[in-house]
């Protein structure tokens, strides 16, 4: 594939900025885990989550005093807590942790399936200080409830973002997995979510990871990728919504069309996690191997500086397809929740779409 | 010596690229699936005023160095920024200077400097400056 000049230039400039990101790896965004308990048991679910789990719920005084020395490093507002389980609004404490954490510095937010989301929990977030929500909808009502298992979470979702998208100065999205059956549906999504006053809009595929591997009906072949891809670039030119291709995957000759950035794994690099047994690791969806470390028996802040060297250098990735790969430079062997285990290859890639 | 200068050279890269609005955007990034980053969007603009006769007050210079930001006061005493909406740090103030710079055309005003956060720039700022008298 011959890419034109400035575009080479421009990508250039982007591995330059990266390779000063990795170097000074600010810790901007740290992955809260409060619960892995849900409501739902979605057919796709990555973290395999269960209503009644064997882990309890992280007293938030623990994970308080695991990012003291965040506090203590970073100046305020250098950090996000971004809240995830599970379902982090079966936490009853979730405002008042939200507060605190707005008290020391953090600026927070959650990631909701939003089928406990209604107008009373929405202010009583707000006041403790919620500045970005991600909402999944996946689909129209009988595909989103199929795949979430639930015959009224359609409904709720589309109630909790409609209270959310009307909500001045607050950040949010609606993210959708794209998989065989609502693909053909995207299209009509799209105005379903104008139509709602919805604006920003994000689309993912399905990792082969967790409970989503037991169902081949989840993952799109390389055409409908592409299809994918193409909607995605013909929506942002259309400019009608701000839809992004989500940051999972280095996409070929797509990098400039499906997204605001080039794909960037930060994975260990921007990018930490606390989890729910207090395991020390990058996104909670990347390989429970990749553990770095955990908070009852580390310092938050020691295990970031001195390990996560795996992220950090991914020489190792350069193994399977991406071997000989002529793009290896601009993605870096794709993302870290896409390897298995140390010096495993790709689970897939997008660059030949 | 060497790991701070290194430091240093590292942090002015990231500046550089935050600086250039081309590439400014590969700092609004989010994980794969974690909800969006939190910025306020604005745009610099408003109007300088006399403290006491509430008149607009042209020719005044309005900064604000995090920024990089200077503009003029027009004959009604507006400035606007003319690189339109940026993103904004919600948790930290921004120094705003008011500087007479045209000395005793169109008055003779004391200095005047105030902070402000990113959502007072949900509306126009109204500036007040104070007119410069020999005794005080």
């Amino acid at each position: 594939m011959r890419i034109h000049k400035s575009k080479r230039f421009k990508r250039f400039l982007f591995r330059v900025f990266r390779k000063n990101e990795t170097a000074i790896h600010e810790l901007n965004y740290l992955f809260w885990e409060c619960t892995s308990r849900c409501n739902l048991s979605c057919r796709h679910c990555g973290s395999d989550c269960k209503a009644e789990p064997c882990v309890p719920d992280m007293p938030f005084y623990d994970f308080l005093t695991a990012i003291k020395p965040v506090e203590k490093r970073y100046k305020r507002g250098t950090t996000l807590i971004a809240i995830t389980g599970g379902e982090p609004l079966l936490r009853a404490d979730l405002a008042t942790c939200g507060r605190v954490l707005r008290e020391h510095g953090f600026r927070w937010g959650i990631v909701t399936n939003g089928m406990l989301y209604d107008e009373k929990r929405h202010q009583e977030l707000m006041a403790a200080g919620l500045g970005s929500v991600t909402v999944s909808l996946d689909g129209l009502e009988n595909t989103h409830n199929w795949l979430r298992n639930h015959p009224q979470s359609f409904q709720r979702a589309l109630h909790a973002l409609q209270i959310i998208a009307r909500t001045p100065n607050l950040n949010y999205d609606v993210v959708t997995c794209v998989h065989q059956r609502n693909l053909s549906e995207l299209p009509q999504l799209k105005n379903l979510l104008i139509a709602n006053g919805i604006r920003h809009w994000r689309l993912f595929t399905i990792a082969p990871i967790g409970r989503a591997t037991k169902n081949a009906e989840l993952q799109l072949n390389h055409l409908q990728v592409q299809e994918m891809l193409q909607f995605i670039a013909d929506t942002r030119r259309e400019g009608s919504i701000d839809l992004k291709f989500s940051c999972e995957a280095y996409t070929g000759k797509y990098e400039e069309s499906v997204r605001d950035s080039y794909f960037f794994c930060r994975a260990g690099i921007n990018i930490g996690s606390v989890l729910v047994n207090g395991d020390i690791s990058a996104c909670p969806n990347i390989n429970r191997s990749f553990v770095q470390g955990n908070i009852y028996n580390n310092n938050l802040m020691d295990v970031w500086d001195n390990r996560f060297d795996i992220m950090r250098n991914r020489d190792w990735m350069r193994c399977g397809s991406c071997e000989k790969c002529t793009d290896y430079k601009q993605c870096l062997g794709g993302a870290m929740h896409l390897r298995s285990n140390y010096r495993q290859p790709i689970l897939r890639c997008y660059k030949y779409v | 010596m060497f790991k701070k200068f290194k430091e240093k050279k590292q942090q002015l890269v990231r500046f550089l690229f935050g600086s250039f609005s081309a590439t400014a955007l590969m700092f609004t990034f989010q994980a794969c699936y974690g909800p969006p980053e939190i910025h306020i969007k604005a745009k610099v603009q408003g109007k300088v005023l006399d403290t006491e006769t509430g008149a607009p007050i042209k020719g005044l210079q309005v900064s604000i160095p995090a920024l990089d930001f200077t503009a003029i006061t027009d004959n009604e005493g507006n400035f606007v920024d003319p690189n339109g909406e940026r993103f904004f740090n919600e948790w930290i103030g921004y120094d705003v200077q008011v500087n007479d710079i045209d000395s005793i055309e169109n008055g003779l005003y004391e200095s005047f400097d105030t902070t402000i956060s990113a959502s007072d720039l949900q509306n126009p700022l109204e500036l007040k400056v104070k007119q410069h008298r020999e005794n005080s």
